[in-house]
Order: structure tokens, then sequence, then C-alpha cells
């Protein structure tokens, strides 16, 4: 685990992100589940119960994979980080559409987008050519 | 070349190039301008990935130069007071710039780096990882991985902090719907 930058940055990543989901919870009470307006974590993160459970599915991916082995954590940041910036640009062109579901200009989306460069960046770049830590 | 803990930084820069490029490309009034600023946009993410994958700046001669055309372009087209015109919001096209800044620094100090003696400054020796040199068979082994990785954290949370309010100065930006954000009118 120590010597894998993969499995250290999905654990911690997985367990924020699993963290947040749960949290989530305990302010969405009475929110309808896509709504546009919901509640604020910790005062900052906003949240609808689509959200929580975006974010429960991500953290569990993410620890279970951190925790599993080197090379699970490598695939699954890399594939949620691209999956992210993927998203994130398919997004910018269906901006005035109804399947336009983005919202660029709040503390989530620095989250997001902060998560998916260390993600992807790890995934890519750390353990290259199959020189995955084992212990 | 570049500290361990730098070395990820213009990967990171080109991420955030691509990001906001191509949100500008989506909010463009013309297609050439929509036809470059996508087409620079996709080359910026494809440079990320390839040098993420390589462990440092690829093809670095041809970085150099596009990446400053890229910043004396946007440069020009602001200083020149044809942005609105273009459906250019100011911010994000100086962001863009910047990020093409530390794009073409990446691949200039790489470059330096491929100037040092017994490294030839050869493209094809270029495009090989950053920590590639023949008597090192780990080549692929990350140097210095716990810097490598908290300057990872550290560039991801700057160009995150740049591009984020950078994307929502575009047109796309500003058309984006609120998901789960509490409106206090």
């Amino acid at each position: 685990m120590r010597n894998s930058p993969n499995r250290i940055v999905a654990t911690v990543f997985g367990a924020v992100y699993l963290l947040v989901g749960l949290l989530g919870f305990a302010v969405t009470g009475g929110v309808s589940f896509v709504a546009t307006e919901g509640g604020l974590l910790l005062g900052i993160f906003a949240v609808n119960p689509l959200h929580n459970i975006a974010h429960l599915l991500i953290g569990a991916a993410l620890l279970v994979a951190g925790l599993m082995s080197a090379r699970a954590a490598k695939t699954v940041n890399t594939i949620v980080g691209a999956a992210y910036l993927l998203l994130g640009i398919v997004g910018f062109f269906l901006a005035g559409t109804a399947a336009n579901i983005l919202a660029l200009n709040t503390p989530d989306h620095f989250l997001h987008l902060a998560s998916a460069l260390v993600l992807l960046g790890v995934g890519l770049g750390a353990e290259r050519g199959g020189r995955l830590a084992t212990a | 070349m570049l500290p361990a803990a730098l070395r990820s930084w213009p990967a990171l820069a080109a991420l955030g190039a691509g990001l906001v490029l191509a949100a500008l490309a989506a909010g463009a009034t013309g297609p050439l301008a929509v036809g470059v600023l996508a087409a620079a946009g996709l080359a910026a993410l494809a440079w990320a990935f390839a040098a993420l994958r390589a462990g440092g700046p690829v093809l670095p001669r041809t970085t150099l130069a596009v990446g400053l055309t890229v910043v004396v372009g946007l440069a020009l087209v602001v200083g020149a007071g044809a942005a609105p015109q273009l459906g250019l919001a100011g911010l994000p096209t100086i962001a863009a710039a910047g990020f093409a800044l530390v794009v073409a620094v990446g691949a200039a100090a790489r470059l330096r780096g491929a100037h040092a003696p017994g490294q030839g400054p050869d493209e094809t020796r270029d495009a090989a990882p950053a920590s590639a040199s023949p008597a090192a068979p780990a080549a692929t082994r990350t140097r210095h991985p716990v810097a490598a990785t908290l300057g990872l954290v550290a560039g991801a949370a700057l160009v995150a902090a740049l591009a984020t309010p950078a994307l929502a100065g575009t047109e796309p930006g500003e058309l984006a719907v609120p998901h789960g954000e509490l409106h206090q009118h």
C-alpha cells in the first residue's frame, strides 16, 4: 500500500467520497432526487440525493480498488478521472439543452475537477509499464 | 529538467487548457474560431494524456512552438479587442493562455534537460519517458514518488482553482443549470 501512489490516492479519495456521500444524506432530507436546489454539505458543497449516490458509488469503487491491488487502483483511478473529464467536455456542448446537468460555478466542481486531475494523473502517470507495487 | 514535484504540472496545465479551450470553442462565434479552438483543445488533451503516460513532456520542440503560438495568438486576440466579436470571454481566454504558457515552459525545460551532457536533443529521444536513459532499465519507475504525488495533488488543485472560474465564465458555463445548488435570492 505505502509503495503504490495509485493505492494511496484511490483509498484516500474513495474514503473521502464515501464520507461525503453518506454525510450528504444528512442535509438532503425532503429534497427531491434530482432537485436543482438542494442542501449544502459543510456549508459549502451543494448536493442532492442523486449527487449523494454518485459520490457513494465512486467512493466505493475507489476504496475497494485501493484496498484490493495496485493494478485495480490504477485502472479505477484512470477510468474515474477520464470519465469526469469526458463528461465535462461533452457537457460543454450540451449547455442550453435539456440534457445539460452541469453546474460549473460551485465548490463542488472545484472538488470534481481537482479529483479528476489527480486520479487521471496518478492513474496514467504513476507505476507505468506494469511496474506495480505488490505490497 | 523539472523537479519531481513539478514534473506533472505541464500535463495538468494541458488538461486545464484542453478543457477551457473546448468550452471556449463551444461558445465561440464563427466556424474558424470554433474549429481552431476545438482543435487546440483536443490537441492539448491528447498531449496531456501522452505526457502523463510518458512521465514528462513529449515532442518538446513542437510543443514549445505550438504552446507559444497559442499564447501569442490569444494575447493578440485579447489585445486587439477582438475577443467579444469571437464570443470569447476575458478570464477563460487569459486562463487558457496561462495554461499554454506552463505547457511551453515544461517543454522548454525538457529540451534544456535533453541538452545536458550525455543526452541528445533529437525528437525521438525527447518522445521517450522523461526519466529514460540507456542505463536506466527502471525508466518507468516514478522517481521520488512522495514528492511526485504531493506535487500532483498541489498542481491539480491549482489548475482546478483557475479552470473552475474560467469554465464558469465561458458561454457553456453561463448556460449551465445548477444541480443541488442552494439559491438564496
